[in-house]
C-alpha cells in the first residue's frame, strides 16, 4: 500500500511537470506573441491616423531596411492606399479609412484572445496548486501513519 | 543552475555520474546547436543581402512595397540606390556607398564562418568528450567489478620481515653449495690444469679469428694451415706449451713479411721481362705451403713510405732499382696493350702508380687494416734494421739481371733518372730456419697473463 501511494505521488509529480506546466508555457509564449501583435495594430493605428490627419500630399520619406539594418531611402508618393496583412502572408489593399477600422477590429479580436488566454493560464495555474496541494496532503498523511 | 543542483545532491554511483554527464553534455551540444542556427541564419541574410547590393545601384529607382512596421505595405519607390545607411551597432549608423555596403557585407560574412567553424570545432569536442567515456569504458559496468587492493601497513611489515628472514636462508643454502663446488677444484694440480684449458682456449679463439680474417681478406691458399689448425685444435690440451711457442713465432713471422704484397707486381714483371726466375718467389710460396706455422701478411703502404726513408740510410744493403725503357720495349708495349690489364710492363707499372698517386694522393692499400697489423706495423721499424743488417734479407734482385738496366740507365743523365720510375718498397724475405728475434723478448701484441708467467718461471 505504501508503495502504491508513493508511486502515485511520482505519478501525479510528474504530471504536474511534463503536462500542467508544459501548458502554462506554451499558454504564455501565445499571450505574449498576441500581445506583441496588437501592439504592432495599434501602431500602425497610429501611423494611418497621423497621415490621415496631417494629410501628406507630396508623398513621404522613409528609410527601407533592406535587411541586417542595412537601410535606403524610399519615397512613398502615392498615400491613399494601403496593404495590411490579414493572415497567412495574405495582404490586402485597403483605403486609409477601411484599413483603420480593419486594424481597429484585428486589435479587439486579438484582446478577446489574450483574454482568453489569460483564463487559461491561470486554469493550469490553478489545477497546478491543486494537485500539488493533494500530493502534500497525501505525504503528511503518510508521514502521520509512520508517525 | 540545474547541474548545480544536481551535483550536490550526487551519489558517487558511477550510473548516476554517467547520466549527469550526459546531460551536461547533452545541453552545451544543445546550446551549440542554436548557436550553429543562429550564425547560419545571419550568414544567409547577409549573402542574399550582398546580392541585394550588387544589384541596387543598377537602376536610378526602384518600385518596391516599402514596409510599414511588419504589417502592413505601401506602394513606394527606392530612390538614392547607391547611398546607403549602415547599422553598425547600438543606434550608430554610417552612411556608405553600395559598393562599400557589400564589403562591410563580406566582413561579416567572413565573421559569421569563422563563427561556425568554432562552432563545429566546440560541437566535435562535447560530442568526442560524450562519447569517449562510453567508449573507454570509464564508468565500468555492473558485470564488471572494479580492482580493489588493500593496503594494511601492519601485515606489510610483518611480510617484510618473513621476506628477509627466507632471503636470508635463500643466501645460506646458495653459499654452502657454492662452497661444495669449490671443494670438488680444490686439488691444485686440477685447478691448474682448468686453468691452462682456459687460457689456451681463449688463445685458440683469437687465432681462428685471425685465420678467418686473412681468408677474406686475400684469395690467398691456407687450405693446409687450417687443416694443420683444426688438427691442432683437437688436441690442443696436451701439447699446448708447443702450441704457444708456435704461436709467438707466427706473430714474429707476420712482423717479418711485412713487404712482400707491394714488391710483388714489380717483381713478377721483372722476372717476366727477362724470362729467367729468381727463384725467390718460389721459395717464398714454398715456404708458406710446407710449413704451416709460417705466415705471409702484408703491410700498408705507410710502412712503404718507411722503407724508403731507411732504404737512404743504409743504401749500401738496399738495392735501388732504376731502369729506362728502350723504344723497341715500348713498341711491344703498345703491342700488348690490347690485353686490357692496366700493367704489362714496368713502364705501366709507374704510369699506373703514377695516376693513382694522382687521383688519391697517396696510393691506397686494398688490404683491410686489421687491429693485429696496426699494431705490427708499431714495430715494424727496428725488426726491419735488423733484416737490413743480415745478409739473407736483400732484395730478389740478382746481379746478373740489373746489368742490362743499368745499361740503359747509362745513356740517360743522372737527373733526369732519379725522376724515373723507382721500384716501390722493397722486397723482404728470410727463411724459417734462421731467429729473427731473441725468443726472450716480450712481444707487445700479446700480453702475458701474470699467472702463466709465474707458471712459465716456475717450469724453468
Amino acid at each position: 500500500m505504501e508503495l502504491g501511494i508513493s508511486e502515485k505521488v511520482l505519478h501525479y509529480e510528474s504530471f504536474v511537470n511534463d503536462v500542467l506546466k508544459e501548458d502554462l508555457k506554451k499558454v504564455h509564449t501565445r499571450y505574449e506573441e498576441l500581445n506583441s501583435e496588437i501592439a504592432e495594430y495599434i501602431q500602425l493605428k497610429n501611423f494611418i491616423q497621423s497621415i490621415s490627419d496631417v494629410g501628406v500630399s507630396g508623398g513621404v520619406k522613409t528609410k527601407m531596411d533592406l535587411g541586417c539594418s542595412f537601410y535606403v531611402q524610399a519615397n512613398i508618393s502615392d498615400t491613399s492606399t494601403i496593404l495590411v496583412a490579414v493572415g497567412l502572408g495574405h495582404y490586402i489593399e485597403f483605403t486609409m479609412e477601411e484599413a483603420l477600422t480593419f486594424v481597429e477590429k484585428r486589435v479587439n479580436l486579438l484582446t478577446l484572445q489574450t483574454e482568453k488566454l489569460k483564463k487559461d493560464s491561470a486554469k493550469t495555474k490553478a489545477m497546478i496548486k491543486l494537485v500539488l496541494g493533494g500530493l502534500q496532503q497525501l505525504q503528511s498523511t503518510k508521514s502521520n501513519k509512520s508517525r | 543552475m540545474e547541474a548545480n543542483i544536481r551535483l550536490k545532491t550526487l551519489s558517487d554511483d558511477p550510473t548516476d555520474l554517467k547520466l549527469l554527464l550526459q546531460q551536461t553534455h547533452d545541453e552545451a551540444l544543445q546550446k551549440n546547436e542554436y548557436a550553429t542556427k543562429h550564425w547560419l541564419k545571419l550568414r544567409d541574410e547577409h549573402m542574399s543581402l550582398h546580392s541585394h547590393l550588387g544589384i541596387l545601384p543598377d537602376k536610378l529607382s526602384h518600385d518596391v512595397m516599402v514596409p510599414i512596421g511588419s504589417k502592413a505595405l505601401m506602394r513606394g519607390k527606392m530612390v538614392h540606390t547607391n547611398e546607403i545607411l549602415v547599422c553598425l551597432g547600438d543606434g550608430w549608423f554610417v552612411k556608405r556607398s553600395a559598393k562599400e555596403a557589400a564589403e562591410i557585407c563580406d566582413r561579416r560574412i567572413k565573421l559569421c564562418d569563422n563563427m561556425l567553424k568554432d562552432l563545429e570545432r566546440e560541437h566535435n569536442l562535447l560530442l568526442t568528450r560524450k562519447e569517449l567515456p562510453l567508449e573507454r569504458d570509464a564508468f565500468g559496468a555492473e558485470t564488471r567489478r572494479e580492482i580493489l587492493e588493500p593496503y594494511d601497513e601492519k601485515t606489510e611489515a610483518e611480510w617484510r620481515v618473513q621476506h628477509r628472514q627466507k632471503e636470508k636462508e635463500y643466501r645460506q643454502k646458495l653459499t654452502e653449495l657454492r662452497n661444495k663446488e669449490k671443494t670438488k677444484i680444490d686439488d691444485e694440480e686440477s685447478l691448474w690444469k682448468r686453468l691452462d684449458e682456459l687460457e689456451l682456449q681463449e688463445e685458440l679463439e683469437e687465432e681462428l679469428d685471425r685465420f678467418h680474417a686473412d681468408r677474406e681478406d686475400m684469395e690467398y691458399d691456407e687450405n693446409s694451415e687450417l687443416d694443420t689448425d683444426t688438427d691442432e685444435e683437437s688436441d690442443a690440451i696436451e701439447n699446448y706449451d708447443a702450441e704457444y711457442l708456435l704461436l709467438r713465432e707466427q706473430i714474429r713471422g707476420a712482423n717479418g713479411l711485412v713487404k712482400q704484397d707491394i714488391a710483388m707486381p714489380e717483381h713478377a714483371v721483372l722476372t717476366e721481362q727477362h724470362e729467367s726466375r729468381n727463384g725467390s718467389k718460389p721459395q717464398a710460396q714454398s715456404i708458406s705451403s710446407v710449413s704451416p706455422a709460417r705466415r705471409v701478411s702484408f703491410a700498408d703502404d705507410r710502412t712503404a713510405d718507411i722503407n724508403e726513408g731507411s732504404d737512404s740510410d743504409s743504401s749500401a744493403e738496399c738495392l735501388r732499382i732504376e731502369f729506362q725503357h728502350t723504344p723497341v720495349e715500348s713498341g711491344a708495349k703498345e703491342s700488348t696493350k690490347s690485353d686490357g690489364h692496366p700493367i704489362q710492363t714496368p713502364a705501366n707499372i709507374h704510369e699506373y702508380i703514377k695516376e693513382l698517386m694522382a687521383k688519391n694522393g697517396i696510393p691506397k692499400s686494398i688490404l683491410k687494416n686489421k687491429s693485429t697489423d696496426q699494431v705490427s706495423r708499431g714495430n715494424t721499424g727496428p725488426h726491419r734494421m735488423q733484416w737490413l743488417q743480415q745478409p739473407d734479407s736483400i732484395p730478389i734482385i740478382t746481379q746478373e739481371m740489373e746489368e742490362p738496366l743499368w745499361n740503359t740507365a747509362e745513356l740517360q743523365p743522372v737527373e733526369e733518372l732519379d725522376e724515373r720510375p723507382v721500384v716501390f718498397g722493397c722486397v723482404h724475405e728470410h727463411s724459417s730456419e734462421e731467429p729473427l728475434l731473441p725468443p726472450e723478448q716480450p712481444i707487445p701484441t700479446r700480453p702475458v697473463s701474470r699467472f702463466k708467467a709465474a707458471r712459465l718461471a716456475a717450469k724453468r
